[in-house]
């Protein structure tokens, strides 16, 4: 036991103690909720859109930087927010769903009640081979996206065919023309596309890749 | 022990985060069309403003 003074100073003790981190509440909760969406998602549970999360979350962002600017700045929260905003934009600019897997992929429908109206790819190659349908009279709607990687699509020689693509970063192959660049957004149609019977529409879209079409 | 102080350039990030994650959900279920070329400046004029504030707000205290 030691005795003091009248006079005598505690000595300060270093609070060892971490004070409550709005930033690693919110960002843990955002984790948690898309960590739980995607495992629901994946088991088919529940279908819920990428851009409905990622939007729902920028609210949550809002929110947490509102009560929490009554303890001062929190810039960590404001960058998630900037970069969320970014992507939701990008996403609504490219029309993406941000669905699909990971890795190379090939569908090669054999009838036109094979073909679906979308495919998907996070990463990889998609590679459509449509050579074997008899499109029907009319037009039809195709949509393939990927995020980082390649769409390869394969059609027959029999159809008019025009190719809506965006590509963010990359380089495009439609129809014999290449591009290549930065923020592409542009169509391509065969000859006497609008005079056709039979006509096939691509909606086409690449984060950052390769987009080719060959008939 | 921590000091805490209100945050001007907090409160109008958040603020604005709400508004346009609002809009982008709006535009998710349908009920409103989403213009990117609204959504850009205005993002850019809240984070310029909220950058400002908090700033000056440093600067004073």
């Amino acid at each position: 036991m030691t005795g003091r003074g009248p006079g005598t100073v505690e000595p300060v003790q270093p609070d060892s103690r971490r004070g409550f981190s709005a930033t690693e509440v919110v960002l843990g909760m955002i984790l948690l909720a898309v960590g739980i969406i995607w495992f629901l998602r994946s088991t088919d549970i529940v279908n819920m859109s990428w851009y409905v999360v990622f939007a729902a979350a920028l609210v949550v962002i809002g929110l947490a930087l509102v009560i929490g600017s009554v303890a001062g700045e929190q810039s960590g929260l404001i960058s998630i927010g900037v970069i969320l905003t970014a992507v939701l934009m990008l996403g609504s600019w490219m029309d993406l769903n941000f669905g699909g897997g990971v890795g190379d992929r090939t569908f090669a429908p054999a009838s036109i009640e094979q073909v679906e109206t979308s495919y998907e790819t996070i990463a990889g190659t998609l590679r459509l081979d449509l050579s074997a349908i008899d499109f029907p009279e009319g037009e039809t709607v195709i949509e393939a996206q990927v995020m980082a990687g390649r769409i390869q699509v394969i059609i027959p020689d029999d159809v008019a065919l025009r190719v809506d693509w965006n590509v963010l970063a990359g380089d495009v192959e439609v129809l014999g023309q290449q591009r290549a660049g930065v923020v592409l957004d542009d169509s391509d149609a065969s000859p006497g596309f609008d005079d056709a019977s039979q006509r096939l529409i691509l909606n086409l879209r690449v984060l950052a890749g390769q987009i080719e079409v060959y008939q | 022990m921590r000091s805490s102080h209100f945050s001007v350039s907090s409160l109008i990030a958040g603020l604005l985060f709400i508004v346009i994650g609002a809009m982008f959900l709006l535009d998710a279920a349908g009920v409103w069309d989403l213009e990117l070329w609204i959504v850009a400046p205005v993002l850019l004029i809240g984070l310029g403003i909220a950058l400002i504030t908090g700033s000056f707000n440093r600067s004073v205290t």
